[in-house]
């Protein structure tokens, strides 16, 4: 008969295996708050280069916002803007794409309505991309 | 046969040792990495924050920019924007200035007092304005655009920094001189 018992190593296993289950959820979360750092400065720096382009398009004259969607390999630094003499300005790269639309009224354009998507990676090693589209009017004041 | 104390036999006690050393190594592993990725993400998001904020600010004053001279030095950008809340139009002054930790950059509305804006350590500001003509037809488009380039760093601590390079087409302006 045992008088006197000690730790059997089952016990030592299944305590060593508890603890880890318990502690495995304290480092994810730990881990998680550095990731969603990162996806906040990619979600900033893509929101950036959208303002960026957006800006940009609505600051020109209006008969010169040109109705169109232009894809990511025409809006680049340097490119032409919709054929005409005016050049893109883009400070990042970043995958994005650019869409205006007329918006008519009696046969007589009163608004564009200008969007840009941008598309970026959320993290350095996830593979999926993440987009978003901001969206304004310009108005037609010429007349 | 009568056995009164049972003790761990060698194997039971090099196996245990083993399963312990492992894990100890991945807690201790996972550890270091934490501590790791904490201290460079402590201060990004700080940084990343105030940029944010000036770049904010200074997109919020230039689009109501209405006086197409927009001074501008290497510690100061100065130009008069319309008030949208007062109904008048008023000089904005940002200044970067000397500061125990580093430099740091100040936003001036009107009378108003200097209020700073970046606390942490301004390493380096480029604030470029130009104005790109565009030979279209029938008349030449004019651009004018503000060139961002901001390094913020963490006081003391160069190796942790947040960089943004960006441009601002002041629309009022733009409207105004074509």
């Amino acid at each position: 008969m045992n008088s006197k018992s000690g730790i059997s190593l089952i016990e030592i296993v299944v305590a060593i295996g508890l603890l880890a289950a318990v502690l495995a959820p304290v480092f994810l979360i730990f881990s998680s708050g550095n990731r969603n750092m990162e996806m906040t400065e990619a979600e900033f720096r893509a929101h950036n280069c959208a303002i960026e382009i957006m800006e940009q398009i609505i600051s020109l004259p209006y008969k010169h916002i040109k109705s169109g969607t232009y894809t990511s390999s025409d809006v680049k630094n340097g490119l032409n803007f919709a054929n005409s003499a005016i050049l893109y300005k883009i400070s990042e790269n970043y995958e994005s794409e650019l869409k205006v639309e007329d918006m008519k009224e009696k046969g007589k354009s009163i608004f564009k309505k200008v969007s840009v998507k941008v598309s970026y990676q959320a993290t350095k090693n996830s593979a999926s991309k993440r987009s978003f589209t901001i969206k304004t009017m310009v108005a037609n004041e010429t007349n | 046969m009568k056995q009164t104390k049972k003790a761990f036999t060698l194997v039971e006690i090099i196996v245990v040792s083993a399963i312990s050393a492992v894990f100890i190594t991945t807690v201790v592993m996972l550890l270091i990495n934490f501590r790791k990725g904490y201290s460079k993400s402590e201060y990004s998001g700080i940084l990343m924050q105030e940029t944010a904020l000036l770049i904010a600010h200074l997109r919020t004053d230039l689009n109501n920019a209405v006086d197409k001279q927009i001074y501008t030095s290497e510690n100061q950008l100065m130009f008069n924007a319309y008030n949208n809340s007062k109904g008048i139009t008023e000089p904005i002054v940002y200044t970067l200035e000397k500061a125990p930790q580093g430099r740091i950059l100040t936003r001036k509305e009107g009378n108003g007092k200097a209020r700073t804006i970046v606390k942490s350590n301004v390493a380096s500001l480029t604030w470029q304005t130009s104005l790109d003509v565009y030979e279209t037809k029938p008349v030449p488009v004019k651009r004018l655009s503000i060139d961002l380039d901001i390094l913020l760093e963490a006081p003391n601590m160069p190796e942790k920094s947040f960089r943004l390079r960006s441009a601002i087409f002041p629309n009022r302006v733009n409207k105004q001189i074509n």
